[in-house]
């Protein structure tokens, strides 16, 4: 029941954090498996969701931190990657290759912190305080994520839709 | 080779950058739910085609955000990896659970329902509270043990005789109130707590007033007052008119008790002091 209920809000969300279904599964899994094997760690002050989603958010943060190739530190300022992410590079070179449709692609395009506050007000519906409170940022940080997303996701949607794709692929290389 | 990035155009993030760059615009507000379609502010910027477009083209993108892929149904992978780490109890374990919580369940009610049978039947075999008794039974039991009543004796003997006739609730206590003492006594209506200062010898000169004075009704938790001074129990019976208590280091066996003759109208504790 538990499952039945959140899972689908986890999935997509890591599904647009990843741009891979098989990632977002695995991680989806094991936060489940973590969160109904420490059932009697939660909290019931606070939503059970949001704890679901620290837990698969940690995870998928760890994911990327595995997969980051040790010597090839440099290869994430190279990429262009604002945030600092790790996994900014990796994940975009891949999925210059694998994603499929627009809108990921352009997701892809985000920084990790604004794709994260993207997906979470837009996709997820949650309230700007709750996602400041879920990423302990500032509720202003927040607002500002969203509108440089946003901003860059339209660019990246329009430019994706009228470039050809190997252009496009060189660019962001 | 000069290769340009979609990123390569934005600033640095900081967060005093972005207020710079106006991340409260109209868009940014309505998009965030901060103002609707109807405030003034909404309609200004509307009547601009930019925006118009601009939001047509967001609204759109937000929509396709909103349409969520196919998702898997995860329940039985999640389930079964659940299990292997901590395995689930086992069908027929189940059931074994649920017979014994069933006949606990049933034993409980059992033992609750015979509780409430004995209450109607029997009340006194579980009244924990002791029955009250005359004070002229205490005195009784005094003679009887042929101690002389002088203080000491005659209350070791109500102690005694309280604490191994009285409820285990009173026994429980480890130290036991003058006023349950009292109580067992049954006749008391009104105590008095007068100072110790002067000690016995200052009250039998008379003259000090009484710290406090309770009914008996209404004497509880004040009554832990060991040390404190004295007390003086009427009994307001015709049989009993009053006892003198020190409250002083009272402890059971070691109270010092002392009846004395009726007293008609207003007590004079000071008269009803004898030496101990």
């Amino acid at each position: 029941m538990l499952v039945r209920l959140h899972q689908r809000s986890l999935y997509t969300y890591l599904l647009r954090m990843s741009g891979r279904p098989d990632v977002a599964e695995d991680v989806t899994q094991e936060a489940f498996v973590r969160v109904l094997t420490n059932l009697d760690r939660f909290d019931p002050r606070f939503r059970f969701s949001t704890w679901l989603f620290t837990i698969g958010r940690r995870l998928y943060l760890n994911w990327c931190e595995k997969r980051r190739p040790a010597s090839n530190t440099d290869a994430v300022g190279a990429t262009g990657n604002e945030s600092g992410r790790p996994e900014e590079g990796t994940a975009r070179r891949e999925l210059n290759v694998q994603a499929k449709d627009v809108l990921q692609r352009a997701l892809m395009t985000l920084s990790f912190e604004q794709r994260e506050v993207v997906v979470l007000f837009h996709q997820q519906d949650w309230p700007i305080w709750l996602i400041a409170e879920h990423l302990q940022m500032p509720e202003g940080t927040v607002k500002s994520h969203l509108h440089r997303g946003r901003r860059r996701l339209r660019e990246a949607m329009s430019a994706i839709q009228n470039a050809p794709s190997e252009t496009l692929q060189e660019a962001w290389l | 080779m000069s290769t340009r990035r979609p990123n390569d155009h934005h600033e640095d993030f900081t967060e005093f950058g972005f207020r710079e760059i106006g991340g409260d615009s109209t868009q940014d507000k309505y998009l965030n739910g901060e103002i609707s379609r109807r405030s003034p502010e909404f309609r200004r910027a509307f009547q601009q085609s930019t925006f118009r477009e601009e939001l047509v083209e967001m609204e759109g993108i937000v929509e396709s955000l909103k349409r969520s892929p196919k998702t898997p149904d995860l329940c039985g992978s999640i389930l079964d990896a659940v299990n292997e780490r901590r395995p689930f109890v086992a069908p027929q374990g189940r059931r074994w659970i649920s017979a014994w919580r069933m006949s606990a369940a049933a034993g409980l009610l059992l033992a609750l329902g015979g509780v409430a049978v004995m209450q109607r039947m029997k009340p006194e075999v579980l009244d924990l509270t002791p029955s009250p008794r005359p004070l002229s039974t205490v005195v009784a039991a005094a003679s009887e043990t042929r101690v002389p009543i002088s203080g000491s004796s005659v209350v070791g003997i109500v102690a005694e005789r309280m604490t191994s006739q009285s409820a285990p609730a009173a026994r429980r206590d480890a130290t036991p109130l003058l006023g349950r003492t009292l109580a067992g006594l049954g006749v008391v209506r009104q105590v008095e707590v007068l100072p110790a200062e002067n000690g016995w010898a200052g009250r039998q000169a008379g003259g000090i007033m009484p710290v406090t004075t309770e009914l008996w009704d209404t004497v509880g938790a004040q009554w832990r007052l060991a040390g404190e001074g004295w007390a003086v129990a009427r009994t307001g019976s015709e049989q009993h008119g009053a006892m003198v208590i020190p409250a002083s280091g009272w402890k059971p066996g070691r109270i010092r008790l002392r009846p004395v003759e009726p007293m008609p109208g207003a007590l004079d504790a000071a008269s009803l002091v004898g030496p101990f």
